[in-house]
């Protein structure tokens, strides 16, 4: 039942995962996209981690996404252009390499060697119940405080082993933020031009006493694009 | 809070002092920028916000060296604590460097001296890039700079996979960013573009590749995925069998290959290097490649050594048949192809793919040998010394593009007589580029070849020998193209419309910085190459050291089955003092091969005599006959 409803699911996924790649329109892009974040969290679920299947659902559907949405409605061309399609010469090779590379890891994923002493990885592992019982393993405890408190497990391993990466990871994003609007202030600076050389002036003879703080927010290297 | 949930010592904050300074200090030359935005032309918002990074760094450089000495002071106190130190923080500092943060990241030798290298780096990048105005949007500029540097540090200190991926991407986005910030030109937004595709494909693959490889182990901890592997056993060593494995390791060789510009992942490096301005540019050839060479020898030479398992066949299971095909057609490829580069900044490129192959011939003996620490070493030897002597080499690149606009080979001509000591430095660094005797960059070659050939083991030997027999052929090929500089310098008439300029000291210290470095360190390489050994082995050997009580904090993470093997089985390193060249031999080494080396270009110049025997071959001989004396003493 479970190998079923994963099945069932990761087509679904694959399915809009290609629509986002080969949609023209950004906005059916950004809507399978969408649909694509719900089929991992639906994975989640079936993995037992309903807490990363909400957080999932929250932060990419409901946050993501809409900024996305937003971005796309921001900007002009909404319909992709020809330019960025594969030439057609270059699409069957393309294909095959794709294939082959699926086919080695299909066949490496079912066949995987397990290091000595370990279980494989393809064996499926109960859920724990809750109730604690005595005769349990240790493994089996661990994995039942962090199936029970997923919020705090996780909570816990990201502000203890992994707290230097979530600070990266914050470091990242505003890396992504900073280039983002220098890099797209910088189109908007030319189609512009003309008409930001103007404003200064306008408004210095509009206002009576012309300030050194007017022209600077209009010039300023750092202003978000408009 | 429960007793059985790990928790962080707060005292490891302390070691992440220089990565913090920096990355605080991105923000107030950010801040700064938008504050003097509209008061300051651009050209004078440069000076001020350039000056003002400067001043970040050299803060930063105070953290890091004042980590190191705070370290080796508390070590150094015998009995008590010092007064200058809080009894705990003396307690934290005297303990043996190791893991910090439950092992995701390492501090000790090897993370100390790499981050003092980043941040002198990073100080001649943001002093060349005050040279001209090839941007409007200074802060944004020079704090991607910095942030590209933390995550370089952190990416040389990372000792997991999570943690690894985040600083990659944290310093190749910022390269990302910062290659298409030339606004004027069409070529620096072609290059960001070509750059980034290709590069977020490869990290994708890469992600893959970390992700098989957490599947097949269940940690990501460099550590305890090297335990798991090496339980399996030594006869099924290796990647026998294991198509998973052998795919998780490929997909990984995809990220770290595009990182260091090897074959096949290499096409974006000469478009990006064309188009982003020359000090993003060093940049990019340099500490990018020192960090993902850090990274990618910590991987592969640490966690999955196990399947590197050496054979006679090329192609035989494991990692250093792929390694060494990858190695050999980087160097070749990327020589060749710089033969027939008209842009200096293009030439520039692929040279930095073809000392990508020969930096992983050191790799590559490091796997097979017990002497991997010296291997891994001398690859780090050879990256500070190529690293110094590129930044002066785009010093050049910067001076062409803000005089002439345009980096050709050509508009180098005539500056022999324009301005005679720069272009003696220039020299230098051509030289030492090339492996000329008297210069670091020579003995950068030598170490990591001598390294090569130098191994014990049998089966690995002929292709090592293989490798670098084709590694000093390639140097005789690189000697032209980097001649054709020397000569558009000291045998042309200065041409054009346009000359150059003053050079001004912006242009004048790095590569002035780079020539000293290349003439000190070729005359005196013993100190640094102690330093990067000691630095390698403990980058390859961080946590098995159990003298403190790292050993125990370091765990698989919770609600996997797996948990580490006491740190007792993990295969104990070669000690480090034991076979290591001395200075003398060393001199001796350097003579022969200089010898072999003059012999070989005799050969292979065009219009010599008759080749009875091709180049790479002479050197074999006389290497092997090096070796066997070094065998007899």
């Amino acid at each position: 039942m479970v190998q079923f409803l994963f099945l069932v699911i990761a087509a679904l996924g694959l399915l809009t995962a290609l629509g986002t790649v080969l949609a023209r329109n950004l906005v059916h892009a950004a809507l399978f996209l969408v649909a694509f974040f719900f089929t991992i969290a639906c994975q989640f679920v079936l993995l037992e981690a309903e807490f990363l299947a909400a957080l999932q659902v929250l932060v990419y559907i409901g946050a993501v996404a809409i900024i996305l949405m937003f971005g796309i409605m921001l900007t002009r061309n909404i319909q992709g252009d020809d330019t960025t399609i594969v030439s057609a010469a270059w699409k069957i090779p393309a294909l095959a390499a794709g294939l082959f590379v699926f086919g080695i890891l299909v066949f490496g994923i079912n066949n995987a060697v397990a290091p000595a002493g370990h279980s494989p990885w393809s064996e499926s592992n109960m859920r724990p119940s809750i109730a604690t019982d005595a005769g349990s393993s240790k493994a089996t405890a661990v994995r039942r405080e962090a199936v029970n408190n997923m919020a705090r497990t996780v909570g816990n391993e990201l502000m203890t082993r992994y707290v230097v990466g979530f600070e990266v990871a914050g470091l990242l994003l505003t890396v992504a933020l900073v280039g983002a609007i220098a890099l797209a202030h910088r189109e908007e600076a030319e189609p512009d031009a003309r008409s930001r050389g103007e404003q200064p002036a306008r408004r210095a003879s509009a206002s009576p006493q012309p300030q050194a703080a007017g022209p600077s927010l209009v010039s300023s290297g750092t202003s978000p694009p408009r | 809070m429960d007793p059985n949930l790990s928790n962080v010592d707060f005292r490891d904050f302390w070691q992440l002092a220089p990565a913090t300074v920096l990355s605080v200090w991105g923000l107030v030359v950010l801040l700064a920028d938008l504050a003097l935005a509209g008061r300051m032309s651009a050209p004078a918002r440069r000076r001020a916000i350039g000056w003002l990074t400067l001043a970040g760094v050299a803060l930063a450089l105070l953290a890091a060296a004042g980590l190191i000495q705070v370290q080796q002071l508390a070590k150094a106190e015998t009995q008590g604590t010092p007064g200058w130190l809080s009894p705990s923080l003396a307690e934290y500092f005297s303990r043996a460097g190791g893991a910090i943060f439950l092992g995701t990241l390492s501090a000790d030798l090897q993370t100390g001296v790499l981050n003092v290298l980043f941040i002198i780096m990073l100080g001649l990048v943001v002093w060349q890039s005050m040279a001209w105005s090839f941007t409007e949007d200074w802060g944004e500029y020079f704090a991607l700079v910095t942030w590209a540097t933390v995550g370089m540090m952190l990416l040389a200190a990372s000792e997991e996979l999570v943690t690894l991926f985040l600083t990659l991407e944290t310093m190749t986005i910022c390269l990302y960013l910062t290659t298409a910030f030339e606004k004027t030109r069409r070529r620096s937004a072609e290059g960001g573009l070509k750059y980034f595709v290709y590069g977020s494909v490869s990290s994708a693959l890469f992600l893959f590749g970390l992700s098989l490889l957490y599947g097949l182990t269940g940690t990501t901890q460099f550590e305890s995925i090297r335990e798991v592997l090496a339980s399996t056993g030594p006869a099924a060593r290796g990647l026998s069998g294991n198509v998973t494995g052998a795919t998780a390791l490929l997909l990984m060789l995809v990220g770290f290959g595009f990182k260091i510009a090897a074959v096949p992942f290499h096409q974006w490096a000469p478009d990006a290097y064309e188009g982003a301005p020359a000090p993003v540019t060093a940049w990019i050839a340099t500490g990018s490649k020192l960090a993902s060479f850090v990274a990618l020898m910590k991987v592969f030479l640490h966690a999955l050594q196990p399947w590197s398992h050496p054979s006679n066949e090329l192609l035989g299971p494991g990692w250093l048949g792929v390694i060494a095909i990858v190695s050999a057609v980087t160097m070749t490829y990327g020589n060749f192809a710089a033969l027939v580069q008209r842009n200096f900044k293009r030439m520039l490129a692929y040279s930095s793919i073809a000392n990508a192959g020969y930096m992983l011939v050191g790799v590559a003996a490091a796997s097979v040998s017990t002497r991997g620490a010296e291997a891994a070493g001398s690859v780090l030897f050879y990256l500070v010394v190529y690293a110094f002597a590129n930044i002066g080499a785009f010093a050049v690149a910067a001076w062409l593009v803000r005089d002439k606009k345009t980096d050709d080979i050509d508009d180098l001509n005539g500056l022999g007589m324009q301005s005679p000591l720069l272009a003696i430095c220039i020299l230098v660094l051509m030289l030492s580029l090339i492996g000329i005797p008297p210069f670091a960059g020579f003995f950068g070659k030598l170490y990591m070849f001598m390294e090569a050939i130098n191994q014990q083991h049998a089966k690995a030997w002929p292709t090592l020998m293989g490798l670098v027999a084709l590694g000093l052929m390639n140097s005789v090929v690189s000697a032209f193209y980097y001649v054709r500089v020397l000569k558009a310098m000291f045998l042309r008439e200065p041409g054009g419309s346009r000359r150059l300029g003053l050079a001004g000291g912006s242009i004048e210290i790095p590569i002035v910085i780079g020539t000293l470095v290349a003439i000190f360190f070729g005359i005196y390489p013993g100190r640094l190459m102690s330093v990067m050994q000691g630095a390698a082995v403990s980058m390859l050997t961080t946590t098995t050291s159990t003298s403190g009580g790292f050993a125990s904090m370091i765990s698989a993470p919770s609600g996997t089955g797996y948990a580490p093997l006491p740190p007792a089985m993990a295969s104990a390193p070669a000690s480090p003092k034991s076979t290591r060249l001395d200075p003398e031999q060393a001199k001796k080494y350097a003579d022969r091969m200089k010898k072999a080396e003059a012999q070989a270009k005799a050969l292979a110049s065009p219009g010599a005599q008759p080749k009875n025997a091709p180049p790479g071959e002479a050197k074999d001989a006389l290497a092997k006959k090096a070796e066997a004396q070094q065998e007899d003493q």
